[in-house]
């Protein structure tokens, strides 16, 4: 009987370790294999002519996203009013925002600070 | 050995790279020279487990074995190990995570048990040397890291068995009847390590039996006992290791596959006792043949049955290693020595 585990965190073994030994520091060789991602299919060219922003918390990434969506209304482009956010830029995206996102059929601009 | 390298120790345990037991690091050039051992390079893809989508690099395998302790020399047999363990039919994954606890059980056989010091003496089955327990910890570290998926699957052996740490018998350099491995096809003279997956082995002991006909009815009743898993499935195959003082009356009066026939036929329980026992589901699967008022052997044939002489000369024991009925194959590899 086999099941996945959701949280994963806790159970992935770590991926690089940095020895010193004896004489000199080298790179302990991870031992354990890890999967292989399935594979998935990239669109680079958005099939809806919009722009949808992410905010990632970043310092002055709200001012920059709400000046870049006015720059852009002002050339004519549709932009989505809603900026979306990411809680914490240093952890993974929440899954329910990623589903969001990949339903998303514009093109997305996203993770940007100054 | 350095504070330093104790820390690197400690780091393995801090990241996930033990079995519980400290593990020798496994810095780059170590497992260089163990790579070099094994004929493989660092990137060569020895294995693959597609239900878990994993590819498994040499330079992995090779860690394992420095991480194990093995000595550079074993590598041959680390090669024809890790292909077999690597092997689809064995089920890498699903010896690792059975409810079954099984273990994989590695068996070396032939020239090299001499030229590399395995132990088939006193202790057989849990050998104080090195070869023993850094060759069997090794197949257990692979099992343990590649089975689980890179981490992705959880283990769920029920209660397990201490052959889950490591668990490498040798046969003895001289046997009464011929090298355990002839029993699977393999020539005579040949150096081989053949794995299966096991539960923990059962002790029989007669010392007073005086015929080989007494030793294996004794066998039988523990080969036999209503407990044994693969009562219902009936895939599993049986490891029986006869010591020098059993062997001695059971290869005076029986040849191997006569003996291997006698077993098949004497090990058995009346169905509608496993049936009234719990021991067969009431409502069984077609495919397990249950036919209530007939005696039940664990085996639907006597070839999962296997032999191999081994053990010290003080007592009068033999014992039985039952497999894991997840998986009906005992595989064996030529080692290159």
């Amino acid at each position: 009987m086999t099941e996945l585990n959701i949280d994963q965190s806790t159970l992935h073994p770590a991926t690089t370790i940095a020895g010193c030994g004896d004489v000199t520091c080298e790179l302990l060789v991870n031992p354990i294999p890890r999967p292989k991602p399935a594979s998935f299919q990239v669109k680079i060219q958005p099939t809806k002519r919009r722009v949808v922003f992410l905010d990632n918390n970043k310092p002055n990434s709200m001012d920059i996203l709400r000046a870049a969506q006015n720059e852009l209304r002002r050339r004519g482009i549709d932009v989505e009013e809603e900026i979306l956010v990411k809680p914490n830029a240093g952890i993974d995206m929440p899954a329910d925002l990623m589903g969001q996102l990949s339903q998303e059929r514009g093109l997305l601009i996203m993770g940007i600070n100054d | 050995m350095s504070l330093d390298v104790l820390d690197d120790i400690e780091r393995c345990y801090d990241g996930g790279w033990s079995d519980g037991l400290p593990v020798i690091p496994p810095y780059g050039s170590l497992v260089d020279r163990m790579l070099g051992a094994m004929g493989w390079k660092n990137t060569d893809v020895v294995g693959e487990i597609s239900t878990q989508d994993l590819e498994i690099l040499a330079e992995q395998v090779a860690a394992i074995a420095v991480m194990a302790g093995c000595k550079f020399e074993y590598g041959p047999v680390l090669r024809a190990l890790a292909e077999a363990l690597f092997d689809p039919r064995f089920h890498l994954s699903a010896v690792e995570v059975t409810t079954g606890g099984a273990a994989v059980l590695v068996i070396v056989s032939g020239p090299v048990v001499s030229k590399l010091g395995f132990w088939s003496g006193s202790n057989a089955l849990g050998a104080n040397s090195r070869a023993n327990a850094t060759v069997g910890r090794f197949a257990a570290m692979v099992r343990f890291f590649c089975g689980k998926g890179g981490g992705v699957l959880e283990s769920h052996g029920t209660v397990g068995h201490p052959g889950r740490l490591g668990f490498c018998i040798a046969e003895q350099p001289d046997t009464l009847w011929p090298r355990f491995h002839t029993q699977t096809k393999c020539s005579p003279e040949d150096s081989v390590v053949t794995i299966m997956s096991a539960e923990g082995p059962n002790s029989v002991n007669n010392h007073f039996g005086e015929s080989g006909k007494a030793i294996l009815d004794t066998i039988a009743d523990c080969l036999g006992h209503c407990g044994q898993t693969n009562y219902y499935w009936r895939h599993g195959c049986y490891t029986i290791v006869l010591a020098p003082g059993h062997a001695r009356l059971v290869t005076k009066d029986f040849s191997r596959d006569e003996a291997r026939r006698y077993l098949y036929e004497r090990a058995v329980q009346p169905t509608d006792l496993l049936l009234d026992l719990g021991r067969l589901p009431r409502k069984p699967n077609e495919e397990t043949n249950v036919v209530p008022g007939t005696m039940r052997s664990p085996f639907t044939r006597d070839k999962q049955i296997f032999f191999i002489e081994c053990g010290g000369q003080g007592g009068l024991f033999s014992a039985v290693i039952p497999g894991w009925l997840g998986n009906a194959k005992v595989l064996s590899r030529k080692i290159a020595i």
